[in-house]
């Protein structure tokens, strides 16, 4: 278990010490400054629009961090051959894959308390209160992220990163969208596109379990359902992902 | 005990999208006693490190079987050795201590700053400890790299080519280093190209040829095995015609070289060319270098 | 090699999307709004960030509103915007009640005002609010003021809904077309609006309550009033409304604030 935190925590220190980090740090911030810009023309609603653009920022930003960092650090250990040296040691797949998972989610934990933190000292400053009921948003956005981090790591085990990003994206949308495929489920009699609307609201992770953003800015009650199915959903899926993921690993071969 | 035992390996590489295939070992047979300098030879692509790899687990057989400490599970064996692949890279964002630190608990280990710094003494890469792996030059990567595969304190050393990319003094400290190990009980795999090197530590060499091993044997003996020629160098001696059909003859101003072949006329001849006169100069016995007889097995 | 053959698919399909776009364009098309979609659309593409879209499409139709007042003053779309941005986030109350009067007002609407605000009250059934907009609506525009009343009692009967809905319903079913309940209605407007829009449009119609209370006045009696208060001494109007930023006065037989 200790080689699964070291590998974590080696792959935390890796992501830190890249550089694309930074940028995107200082983007995060821009971003969520920029909220401001619409505050003049909202017709009174800045309260509201603050708070939508700061939740709605966070996760964005979240996604972009599984999307752009965490698709490319098992290719880039491959590509680096500095895995020769991981899997000549007493190292199990499942070890190493959790470790990896386990340093990508460290990463999303640390980003996920600056961005909050950031927006409550907006909602300060530009609004004079801070609506600490937002901060059920962090509560779901961390197991949403458990859960694309999973995803993120499964797909990059049989592609390349941008394929991987790619994939990563489109599971993240079309799983947000699922309410509306079991719409459209009923809407199309049609066998075959129903077929495969079935087929996607089913094995893809259905992420509007996550979604309590119109839930936190208009103030409604959170069921105590929704906070339970979120958090065993997400680590339900995750685990039968990695666990996946450490079978393709141990059919690998390293040139 | 068999440290490593291969029996028959194959491994085939077959790319998904073209349909040639090449073999990468074609049934080698492979022996590494505990406590021996194993050196791996061969010429490139005969299948030195396709070999390392799969003892390594980096890369899985199509046929064949490898046994190691006896016949232990993978995680087993894994700990009892330590590997340095080819032209070894490292995480270019640790820094040298952090990287030991790192392999160190893998094995399960934790050992103290001062330890570490102990062990990247010995191969003078203290001062560099607290540099990223990304400004290392070669050479440092070897040395690191050889470090990191004492980290467990195996009972296996298995190392790629491990004195590439070393100047003349690095060789050497790497030499003494892989003799001093083994001296503490270590069995010792390792390929190289360099035959000199191989000459100068292994117990046992190996030669690889196309996937199969060709000829195994003590360096003792197959360097003793044949002395092919024997040169004398020799003057004072007018008439010389007659020792042509003993062998070679060359004049180079004063001094005359004989080279024969037939080893037994040796004393016959030394003592032919004192009675007629000739000072002899020195007697070489030529043995087959390593080299010549890689060569020679090359071409069998 | 791999990665530029991707290239292609990838032009295809956006080519295949784009033409799809466009086939959700409603009909009659403004140039302005040639790529605003349908809601259902809208939802898909919005996936999971409903909300935000919804602010975005808000600001849309400030801009839109905005633009059209002042140059044509008219406002064909402003319906079709607000639709789809309740169909993308049906809490957002201001979209009912703010969309409401302004279809009623500026778009002269009250046909797409009260499905607006019909839709709302289905969304939001526990809001005071939206039936208070629609018995205004009634009174104002329709002049239905049975409707009215049926309307404010209604509200008058949601949670937190404040006294004055009431008190409304019962005036309005008393005096029928009544300055005093125009005025109070036009206030209440006033202080429960936050948007400089309503809030313009409420001084505007008060103005114009007290300006031909004034009118009527001088054509009873043959000269203008002295002063509001005497209005009020002759029951043209019961009170006098006072805003925040002043109250309204008779100078020069104008109505003006201070």
């Amino acid at each position: 278990m200790s080689r699964v935190f070291a590998i974590a925590s080696n792959t935390l220190r890796e992501s830190i010490r890249d550089k694309i980090l930074l940028s995107l740090a200082v983007l995060g911030f821009l971003l969520i400054a920029a909220s401001k810009v619409f505050v003049p023309i909202s017709i009174g609603q800045q309260a509201k629009i603050i708070k939508d653009f700061g939740v709605g920022l966070i996760e964005i930003f979240s996604l972009l961090i599984v999307v752009l960092i965490g698709t490319r650090i098992l290719y880039q250990e491959i590509e680096r051959k500095t895995i020769y040296s991981i899997i000549s040691k007493p190292v199990t797949e499942l070890e190493f894959v959790l470790g990896k998972f386990l340093g990508l989610y460290y990463l999303i934990i640390v980003i996920q308390l600056i961005l909050f933190s950031i927006f409550i000292l907006f909602m300060k400053f530009y609004l004079g209160t801070i609506d600490w009921f937002l901060l059920n948003a962090l509560y779901f956005y961390l197991f949403e992220f458990l859960l694309l981090d999973a995803v993120a790591v499964f797909l990059s085990c049989f592609t390349t990163p941008i394929t991987a990003g790619i994939l990563t994206l489109l599971v993240f949308f079309v799983g947000q969208l699922s309410h509306y495929l079991k719409d459209l489920v009923v809407v199309t009699g049609v066998s075959g596109l129903s077929v495969l609307v079935n087929f996607l609201y089913f094995v893809l992770p259905n992420f509007s379990v996550f979604n309590v953003k119109a839930n936190v800015v208009y103030h409604f009650p959170i069921s105590v359902n929704s906070y339970f199915l979120a958090f065993s959903y997400s680590i339900l899926y995750a685990l039968i992902l990695l666990i996946i993921s450490s079978l393709l690993y141990s059919l690998k071969e390293y040139q | 005990m068999k440290v490593i035992e291969i029996k028959n390996l194959v491994k085939i590489y077959a790319s998904p999208f073209m349909r040639k295939k090449s073999i990468g070992l074609n049934g080698l047979n492979m022996e590494v006693e505990e406590g021996e300098i194993f050196g791996l030879l061969g010429p490139n692509g005969a299948g030195k490190t396709t070999a390392l790899k799969i003892i390594t687990y980096l890369l899985k057989p199509n046929g064949g079987s490898v046994t190691l400490f006896g016949g232990v599970g993978s995680l087993e064996a894994r700990k009892r050795m330590g590997f340095l692949p080819e032209n070894p890279t490292f995480y270019r964002h640790l820094t040298g201590m952090e990287l030991l630190q790192f392999y160190s608990r893998l094995y399960g280990r934790n050992p103290t700053r001062k330890e570490l710094e102990e062990k990247l003494k010995v191969v003078g890469l203290k001062d560099s400890q607290d540099r990223r792996i990304s400004g290392y030059s070669k050479g440092m990567l070897q040395r690191i790299g050889l470090i990191q595969t004492l980290i467990g304190d195996p009972d296996l050393l298995v190392l790629d080519e491990p004195l590439s990319g070393l100047d003349p003094v690095g060789r050497r400290e790497m030499k003494d280093l892989i003799r001093k190990v083994n001296m503490e009980g270590k069995t010792v795999l390792f390929s190289s190209h360099i035959l000199s090197d191989v000459e100068a530590i292994c117990n046992r060499v190996g030669i690889i040829v196309d996937g199969m091993m060709k000829k195994v044997g003590y360096i003792g003996e197959i360097l003793k095995s044949e002395i092919r020629y024997i040169d004398i160098e020799f003057e004072a001696l007018k008439e010389t015609d007659w020792l042509k059909e003993y062998g070679n003859l060359k004049k180079e101003g004063k001094v005359i070289y004989l080279r024969i072949k037939d080893t037994e006329k040796k004393d016959k001849v030394l003592k032919e060319i004192s009675r007629r006169g000739g000072k002899i100069i020195s007697v070489v016995p030529q043995r087959q270098s390593l080299e010549e007889h890689f060569i020679r097995t090359l071409n069998e | 090699m791999k990665k530029s053959l991707l290239l292609i698919p990838l032009i295809i399909l956006l080519v295949i999307v784009e033409a799809k776009c466009f086939e959700w364009i409603p009909e009659g098309k403004g140039e302005e709004l040639l790529f605003f979609p349908k809601g259902p659309f809208v939802g898909m593409i919005s996936s999971g960030f409903e909300n935000l879209f919804a602010d975005f499409i808000w600001i849309e139709a400030g801009v839109y509103f905005g633009g059209h007042r002042m140059a044509d003053r008219k406002y064909p779309y402003l319906y079709h915007i607000l639709n789809v941005q309740t169909d993308l986030d049906p809490r957002f109350i201001p979209a009912y009640t703010l969309g409401g009067v302004l279809l009623a007002d500026d778009a002269k609407r009250t046909d797409y005002s009260m499905k607006l605000l019909n839709k709302g009250m289905f969304n939001n059934p526990n809001r005071w609010e939206i039936p208070f907009v629609k018995g205004f609506i009634h009174y104002i525009y329709t002049k239905d003021y049975r409707e009215a009343s049926k309307w404010f009692l209604i509200s008058s009967m949601k949670k937190d809904a404040p006294d004055m809905t009431l008190k409304f319903a019962v005036w309005t079913l008393a005096s029928g077309e009544g300055v005093d309940v125009a005025l109070k209605l036009w206030l209440r407007l006033y202080n429960i609006s936050k948007s400089h829009l309503l809030k313009e449009k409420a001084i505007k119609a008060l103005t114009k309550v007290l300006q031909d209370q004034v009118l009527h006045f001088k054509e009873d009696k043959g000269h203008y009033p002295r002063s509001l208060s005497e209005l009020i001494e002759t029951d043209y109007i019961s009170f006098i409304p006072r805003l925040d930023i002043g109250k309204f006065v008779l100078k020069e037989n104008q109505i003006s604030i201070e």
